[in-house]
């Protein structure tokens, strides 16, 4: 029974994902929120990413958030940097 | 990111492109993206001014802040998960179901 209970327990922490003393350590610092708002046209952007070419290789090509205007929606997700985890 | 590869099929579904932002140059992105086998772009913001005109740059580390922008196809944003909740991008997918029905 008590080898039961402990393994819930662990169970119950791996899913409750993060500690909380480090989940606090990776918390961004209070900051206003986006000044971008729900209902207000995204602003245009043209941005630089490197691709596979098919003939092999790699390339710069350029991203322009139009490109996607009467075609697709667009999740755009910012992230801190480069292999942060999420 | 990893979050967002895993339900990729689920954007797709919903007609929708995912574009991933970092400040950070095009050839770590490059190596970052090949890392978590993400199949769609991730862009550099190396001069920054994409994520403050978002207002999502964090100017004491220089980082952008986790931020989901869903923009629907006329280009308007119709919803922003930010921090914690940008982690995880089932609000995101639901955002972009509901504009597929409109």
């Amino acid at each position: 029974m008590r080898h039961t209970r402990t393994a819930m327990l662990a169970v119950a922490l791996a899913l409750s994902g993060p500690l909380p003393a480090l989940a606090q350590a990776q918390a961004p610092p209070p900051s206003p929120p986006p000044a971008v708002k729900i209902g207000e046209a995204a602003p245009d952007f043209t941005l630089p990413y490197v691709a596979a070419k098919a003939e092999g290789g790699f390339e710069t090509r350029q991203l322009a958030l139009s490109s996607f205007k009467g075609k697709q929606n667009v999740v755009l997700a910012f992230f801190p940097s480069a292999f942060s985890p999420g | 990111m990893s979050r967002f590869r895993d339900n990729n099929t689920q954007f797709t579904e919903a007609n929708t492109a995912i574009v991933g932002v970092s400040v950070d140059s095009t050839w770590a992105n490059k190596a970052f993206r090949e890392s978590v086998g993400a199949d769609f772009p991730i862009v550099s913001d190396w001069k920054k001014d994409v994520a403050r005109k978002y207002g999502v740059l964090n100017e004491e580390s220089g980082f952008a802040r986790r931020t989901t922008f869903v923009i629907d196809i006329d280009g308007v944003v119709q919803h922003i998960d930010q921090d914690r909740a940008a982690m995880d991008p089932a609000t995101a997918i639901n955002a972009c179901r509901l504009i597929r029905k409109r």
